[in-house]
This record gives structure tokens, C-alpha cells and sequence, in this order.
């Protein structure tokens, strides 16, 4: 919910930012149609926001503000200075109510009252006075008797007594949103009550019959808890003593006392309580400023109140992705120059360079893992965006569904989680309305009525990993290849394995879906999900069984990363393996390898096939020493062994792309700089795997 | 003064430095504004199953740096390494995008005012380079020396065609081909 409410929060500032440049603009030029029309675009996606995140305040204001501007769209209304001026003002207000939506701060309330009554004003064009004034005006005077109430600030104990009418409930309202608003203020101990009934029949389950005595502990006003209530205070008793004492829910003769009354129906005796309160409670010491009550005060609490707000806005603040890839791009510099110190260190052993290099170290690592914590984005931000989606499409085809994300702290780049959103929404909507099957269906089955799609991520070496499961009902693979067959996309004698046959959905025209629905199946698609996807340099990976179900996984590259890898050498280059795939490392006579018919190596007793690095890039049949090194790698399911001349060891390493030219030689992920600065490959084993079976087989076919 | 300049420009078109340099015996010019800087040949790292143009990476104070072969590119023999090759670190523009890449020539000549104006037009045949390559040519004393429009000659929008082309192994084919 944080989460959702700092991308809320975001959104409006932009929308706001939008809005004031619009109604600059609209000063200089008051009839311009297009930036009105642009306004009230702004405020209508604002007022859609905040009532999507419940913020029915901000809503309605917007909404009334929206009202004017509607009605200048329609000409019915012109656009005069002083409403220009009320709207600049409402903008500001806006500005600040939107991190206290509840309008928590009374200068807020205020104003908020104020500038609604202007609205209305301004919209029903004649000065009467409207629901909102009376009812700013009452709060003003409110506000007044609290100032008196107040004795300094700090924290102190209030008794609050929450009698809600019986037919509280009939309007939606709900008594616990309130307290638990309350339990935010700070420390609270809330006591339930209930009316004693005389007889069965006198209940009513649409009455409320239970009240609520709260005892909080909390750094707020009378007002503030007041304000809690505003929109309950007509249809319930409440009462708000505040005691100038503390630590009081702590204490056990207290809380004894006051828990002895629980679910009963009797009041608290105030005498006894305020004695036991004396009695048990620690005083609160006043010694900052006695009651605001001069106007002058009263003016410098709202300047401190308005600063305080001003900071909280400026605890995040927005910076240019050119700048992060900067900042990135310097700390891996630095790691690389750190790395050449430990190198210049080991063969010159100084001990107070090795101090000093030591603590660089530490620094840079630190350092490396802020830059990383800043561009990066959990993936949890859009998958909780699909929740909805899911919701709405399965109401729509009368199926249900269970909706599992998990890994959702996975961090990603911002900008790939972006490209991201809409290829993972098609293949979502794929499992709903293709991959599960209808309710009834599926109880004839044996499955359970409600299907299950799971979204997860996770990370693999310099990878990341989304998988999208269904247990529908599956992909047939005899289909898929006979419509391959039909559509021209393969041979029918064409032998090729499950993996390869499911690849054919990415090709363009092809569906399998016998009825197009609006949701997909059009066989557009699945092309352009690929494409988008091997635009992050990603792959994806199709899975399939008849009523079992299909998984689809993405790979994805870390974009600029810094991982933990062999360094190895072949030919005289150096080549980094990540670590993470490495399995276990052999030496095997060179001789083995040569003429080696089906390019299996037993090791460990094991069958491994193994890919002859040294040939397969070109450098010669193979190195001119004895023995070469077989580093077996894991590969999804497989194992895999992978030749090299030699291993030198564990290397931490920036990896670095190596650029456009370069885009055909994708099994190479990037390079990195070593200490002494040569350059070294990064391998993807994963894309060397895949091209050497591809290419043995074409050496098969051919 | 500065007017006169600026009318001048308009008559006579503008002055800018180029750089000449050699690729075996011909002479070649670009504007000094696309040259970064003039390194010597670095140990160059070869990244496997690439085109022969695409010499390898080197590493440009923490940066990976392509170097392309321009020889090769101009379909003349690989550069041979003498005391006088050197890496042109070049900033062109592709696709509305600035990369950085290296491009090896024999040696560098020296630096020299131009007058767009003088640059003349070259007939389509007279040239054995590919006539989108090369932006005009100018004749100094003797001999000719070709402006090349950089922009085009390194960008690697080409790189497909050029890649099963040049490739002298048939392996890289099967890696091109997906």
C-alpha cells in the first residue's frame, strides 16, 4: 500500500506540474481552447486517481474544480482572473493536501473549506451559502476552542469516548477504519463495548450496537483527533478528554481497570478515572511555550506547520536517468581502478598501501551497492498493477482465477520493468482466456474450479528470470506442429524437439485458438511479445503439457552489472564464466577431445557432453598444451562442459557492453576491464549452449 | 569583423579543419569536429566469430571501444601494424544516437583548413569505394584526397550485409542467420 501510495503520489505531482504550466499559460491567454481543454484533462485523470486510491477528499475537490472548467470547455461558463486566481490557489492547496489526504493538518482543513466554498461559488454563480461554508465556519470555531485546550505540545494522553448512533452502519461507514485511523496517531489501548439488549428480537443486524473507549498516547491536537471524526460527528456521540499524563497504557493498574470493562455495557466513571490517572500517570512537564492563543502565535504555528510539510515533499526528489547512468557508469570505474590497486598492491607489498587499498575497497563496495539500490526497481510495482487486470479479464470470461505472484522483491532496471509491462499483460490475458479452462470444466476434470495463474521472478547468475504459470489446459505439441506444418513454418519430416516445436507460437500468424475472442487469439502478438523482449536482449522459453498447463519464462540481462566470475583464458584471451553457473571444474588430456564423435566426456562416472571453446571460436583445433580444463556449467536442465586452455580464478567483474557492432555475437554478454587493464569476454553460456546445438545439428542436417 | 566573417561563410562557404590520413597509399580526410582523439595501437582483444572488419575491443580509460579495420572496410588488405598505425577514437551518429568507435589507419597526416566549397563532387565510376562513402574529394598539388562522410562509412547499420559477406568462416553464418 506504501508503495502504491508513493506511485500515487509521484503521478500527481507530475499531473500537478502539468496543470500549472496549463494555467500559466491559460493567464497569458485566456481563451486558448486547447489548453483548457488540457486542464481539465489533468484534473479529470487527478480526480481518477485519487479515487482510485480512496482518497475521496482530493477526489471530490478535484472533481468540483473539474465541474468549472467543464463548463468553460462548454462555453457555458468564461474564464475570468478570479477564477484563474482560485484555481492557482486550489493548485497550491493541492500541492500540499496530497500527503495529507485526510487533511490531518487543521490549516489544511481550512483552506480546503475555504477554497471549496469559492468553487461552488464560482459554479452556481450566486453567493449562497452552501453546506461547506456553515460547516468551515463551525470548524473555525472548533479550531478556536482547541487552541485554548492545547497546553504546549508534546505527547500526551487522550481519553476518547466513541459512541456510534445504531444506524451508523446504514451508510457504509465504518467505526473500525476510524480507530485504526486513531491507532496510527500513536499508542493506543481501545476498549470495546457493548449495548445490552433487552431480548433477542430488539437486535437488529444493521444497528450498531458496540462503542469504543480509546485511550492514545500520541503528539497530536484535540483537533487532530477531531478531525478523525469529521464526517461520523453527526451520526455519533463522541467525547475527547485530553490528560496531561503519560505512560499510562503501559501500566497494569490502568489497563486493569479500564479492561475490566470490556464488551460490557457501562461507562467509565470519569471521577475514578481522572484519580487513578493522577495517581498512576507521569505528569507531562510543560516547559515549552504556554497556549497559542495570540494571533501573531497562532501565524507562526501555521509558517512551522507549512515548513514541516515543505520537508516532507523533499524527502524524495526526482533525478534524471542520465545522471544515474552516469553515477553508475563512475562507480564501476572505480571498482575496475580499485581492482588495479589490489593488483599494483600484491606486487608491491606495502603494508600501508594494502591499508589503504583495503578501505577503498570497503568504500567502493558500499558505494556500489547504493548506485545499484537507485536505478533498480522491485518488480513487486508491476505485478501488483496485473492484479487488477486479472481480476477484471477473468470477471469478463466467467472464469476464476487465483492470482499468485511470488519474488516479487526481485530488483530490475526501472526502464526494462517499463518495456516489460505490456508483453507480460498479453501473456497473462493468453493464460486466462486460452490456458484456463471454465469452471464447470474443470470440475468434470478433476481440477479445482478455480485456476491458478502464478507470476514469478527470481535472479540467476546475470540474469533475471519471470515465469508465467497456468494450469490450464495446455499446448498440445502434435497440434502445434501440424499447424506449423500447414502454416509452411517447418518440414513434416522435419525432426525437431518440444522446445523448438512451442518456439513456432512467437512466429507471426500463428495461433492455435480456434475462437478469437477480443481478448487474444488473433495470432497477433505472441511475435511482438518476443520482439519486445529481444529488445532487453531477453529470451523467452515456452513449456507446455495438455492439462497440466504452460509456463512461459523470460530471461532477462541485468542491465550494467557487477558480478562474481571464473576468469579463464583460451587463445591467449581472457574469458569470464559467471560463477553462478559454474558447476565443478576437470582437466582432461586434450587427446580425449579430438575426434571425439559424439562430444561426450565421461566424468565422474557421467556422460557430459562438453563444447570444444577453442574450435567452435574459431582459434585452432585445439590449444597446444596436454591438457585443457573442462569447467561443466549448468544450463536450466542440463550440464554441460565447457573447454578452456586455463582457469586463473575467482574474478569480481563490471561487466561493460561491448556495443552495437557486436549485436551478432550475443553468446559474448559483454567484457570487462581486468586490473592490469586488458580486456576480458563475458560469456553467456546459456547463448553458447544454444548455438552449439544448433550447430551441431546443422552440421547433421547439412 | 565578425559579420563579414558570417557573410563571407554565405558566399563562400565555411572553413573548417579536417584531418588527413592514409590507408595504404591513397590519401582520406574527415573533419576534425567527429575525431574524439589519436591513440596508439593498445593491445586489441579479438571477440570470436566476428566480421574481419571488427578488429576487437580495447579498453579507452574504462570503456570498451570497438576497432574496426578500415582497410578492410574499404576493401583493401588488412592493416599491416607499423610504428605510424593509429586509432582514430571517432563520435558519429546513427540512428540519431552518438557512439564512440575506433578506426585503425595506417597514419595520420597532418591537420588543415578546408572551404566546403572546394570540396568537389566525385563522378559516380572514378571512385573503386562505394560512392555513398565518400563525400567529395579535393585535389592538393598532385594528388587527390578523399572526405569521407563518417557518419555513414562506420555506422554498423550495414553490419548484416557485411557480416556473410566477409565472413571468411562458415560458421559465423550459422550465428548470423537468427
Amino acid at each position: 500500500m506504501e508503495e502504491m501510495k508513493a506511485t500515487y503520489i509521484q503521478e500527481a505531482n507530475e499531473l500537478l506540474e502539468n496543470l500549472e504550466s496549463s494555467l500559466l499559460s491559460l493567464e497569458d491567454n485566456p481563451n486558448d481552447k486547447s489548453n483548457i481543454e488540457q486542464v481539465f484533462r489533468v484534473m479529470h485523470t487527478l480526480k481518477g486517481n485519487s479515487s482510485m486510491f480512496g482518497l475521496a477528499k482530493i477526489a471530490e475537490f478535484v472533481h468540483d474544480l473539474e465541474t468549472i472548467y467543464d463548463k468553460i470547455r462548454q462555453g457555458e461558463m468564461q474564464l475570468t482572473r478570479e477564477i484563474l486566481n482560485t484555481t492557482l490557489a486550489s493548485f497550491d492547496h493541492l500541492n500540499l493536501i496530497i500527503i495529507d489526504s485526510e487533511l490531518e493538518d487543521p490549516t489544511n482543513k481550512e483552506n480546503h473549506d475555504q477554497l471549496i466554498y469559492q468553487i461552488h461559488q464560482f459554479i452556481q454563480k450566486k453567493s449562497v451559502t452552501p453546506t461547506t461554508t456553515e460547516n468551515s465556519q463551525q470548524q473555525t470555531v472548533n479550531g478556536s476552542e482547541h487552541m485554548q485546550d492545547e497546553v504546549g505540545n508534546g505527547v500526551k494522553t487522550y481519553h476518547v469516548y466513541f459512541e456510534p448512533k445504531p444506524e451508523f452502519l446504514l451508510d457504509g461507514s465504518n467505526p473500525l477504519l476510524l480507530l485504526a485511523e486513531i491507532a496510527q496517531l500513536g499508542k493506543t489501548l481501545i476498549i470495546p463495548h457493548f449495548k445490552k439488549l433487552e431480548s433477542i428480537d430488539d437486535f437488529q443486524p444493521t444497528n450498531c450496537i458496540a462503542y469504543w473507549d480509546v485511550f492514545v498516547e500520541a503528539n497530536c491536537t484535540k483537533a487532530t483527533l477531531h478531525d478523525v471524526f469529521v464526517f461520523a460527528e453527526s451520526n455519533a456521540i463522541i467525547e475527547i478528554t485530553p490528560y496531561l499524563f503519560t505512560d499510562l497504557i503501559a501500566n497494569t493498574e490502568f489497563s486493569e481497570f479500564v479492561q475490566a470493562t470490556i464488551f460490557k455495557d457501562v461507562k467509565l466513571d470519569a471521577a475514578e478515572l481522572t484519580s487513578l490517572i493522577e495517581r498512576v500517570g507521569k505528569k507531562v512537564e510543560i516547559l515549552q511555550q504556554p497556549a497559542v492563543k495570540s494571533a501573531s502565535d497562532a501565524n507562526e504555528a501555521l509558517k512551522t506547520a507549512k515548513v514541516e510539510t515543505k520537508e516532507k515533499v523533499v524527502s524524495s526528489i526526482r533525478v534524471s536517468s542520465d545522471k544515474l547512468d552516469e553515477l553508475m557508469n563512475l562507480v564501476s570505474e572505480l571498482v575496475t581502478t580499485q581492482a588495479s590497486l589490489t593488483l599494483y598492491n600484491q606486487k608491491n607489498e606495502t603494508p600501508e598501501l594494502e591499508i589503504i587499498s583495503e578501505n577503498i575497497e570497503k568504500l567502493s563496495r558500499r558505494l556500489r551497492d547504493i548506485a545499484f539500490g537507485m536505478t533498480l526497481v522491485p518488480i513487486n510495482n508491476m505485478f501488483s498493477r496485473f492484479q487488477r487486470l486479472v481480476r477484471d479479464v477473468s470477471m469478463s470470461l466467467n472464469k476464476e482465477v487465483q492470482f499468485v505472484t511470488e519474488g516479487g522483491e526481485t530488483e530490475l532496471d526501472k526502464s526494462i520493468i517499463e518495456t516489460l509491462t505490456d508483453p507480460l499483460m498479453h501473456i497473462i490475458r493468453n493464460s486466462l482466456d486460452h490456458g484456463l479452462e471454465l469452471p464447470e470444466k474443470r470440475e468434470a476434470l478433476d481440477k479445482p474450479r478455480k485456476g491458478t495463474v502464478k507470476l514469478k521472478a527470481f535472479y540467476s547468475g546475470i540474469s533475471v528470470y519471470i515465469q508465467i504459470t497456468d494450469d490450464g489446459k495446455g499446448m498440445d505439441v502434435d497440434v502445434i506442429r501440424e499447424k506449423a506444418i500447414s502454416k509452411g513454418f517447418m518440414k513434416p519430416d522435419e525432426v525437431l524437439s518440444d522446445k523448438e516445436i512451442f518456439d513456432f507460437i512467437f512466429y507471426p500468424g500463428f495461433s492455435t485458438a480456434a475462437v478469437v475472442t477480443d481478448i487474444s487469439g488473433r495470432g497477433v502478438g505472441m511475435d511482438v511479445v518476443k520482439r519486445n523482449i529481444s529488445e532487453l536482449k531477453g529470451s523467452i522459453i515456452v513449456d507446455s503439457k495438455v492439462n497440466i498447463g504452460t509456463t512461459l519464462t523470460i530471461k532477462l540481462p541485468l542491465s550494467l552489472s557487477i558480478i562474481d566470475g571464473l576468469l579463464v583464458e583460451v587463445a591467449n584471451v581472457f574469458y569470464i564464466i559467471p560463477l553462478s553457473v559454474v558447476d565443478k571444474c576437470y582437466e582432461v588430456e586434450n587427446k580425449e577431445m579430438i575426434g571425439n564423435f559424439n562430444q561426450l566426456l565421461t566424468l565422474d562416472n557421467q556422460q557430459i557432453p562438453f563444447i570444444n571453446i577453442h574450435k567452435e571460436f574459431g582459434y585452432s583445433e585445439i590449444s597446444d598444451a596436454d591438457n585443457s580444463q573442462i569447467i561443466v556449467v549448468s544450463d536450466a536442465d542440463r550440464r554441460v562442459g565447457i573447454s578452456v586452455d586455463c582457469i586463473i580464478g575467482e574474478y569480481q567483474a563490471v561487466v561493460k557492453p561491448i556495443g552495437k557492432y557486436y549485436r551478432n555475437q550475443d553468446f559474448i554478454s559483454g567484457a570487462t576491464i581486468l586490473g592490469d587493464g586488458s580486456i576480458a569476454l563475458v560469456m553467456d553460456t546459456h547463448k553458447i549452449i544454444d548455438l552449439y546445438t544448433e550447430h551441431a545439428k546443422t552440421e547433421l542436417v547439412s | 569583423m565578425k559579420s563579414e566573417q558570417m557573410n563571407e561563410n554565405v558566399l563562400n562557404g565555411e572553413t573548417k579543419s579536417f584531418l588527413s590520413f592514409k590507408l595504404e597509399h591513397e590519401n582520406f580526410t574527415i573533419p576534425v569536429m567527429k575525431i574524439m582523439e589519436i591513440l596508439e595501437v593498445p593491445k586489441i582483444t579479438k571477440v570470436p566469430q566476428s566480421p574481419n572488419f571488427l578488429v576487437g575491443v580495447i579498453n579507452l580509460r574504462g570503456a570498451v571501444l570497438p576497432v574496426i579495420d578500415t582497410r578492410i572496410k574499404f576493401g583493401m588488405t588488412p592493416i599491416e601494424f607499423t610504428i605510424n598505425t593509429c586509432i582514430l577514437v571517432l563520435s558519429i551518429e546513427v540512428n540519431e544516437e552518438v557512439i564512440e568507435v575506433g578506426a585503425l589507419v595506417d597514419s595520420v597526416s597532418e591537420v588543415f583548413e578546408l572551404n566546403t566549397n572546394d570540396i568537389k563532387q566525385v563522378p559516380t565510376l572514378a571512385t573503386r569505394y562505394r560512392a555513398d562513402y565518400v563525400q567529395g574529394m579535393i585535389q592538393e598539388n598532385d594528388h587527390f584526397i578523399m572526405v569521407l562522410d563518417v557518419d555513414k562509412v562506420f555506422s554498423s547499420n550495414d553490419l548484416d550485409s557485411i557480416n556473410i559477406a566477409s565472413s571468411s568462416n562458415a560458421k559465423s553464418e550459422v550465428i548470423h542467420k537468427d
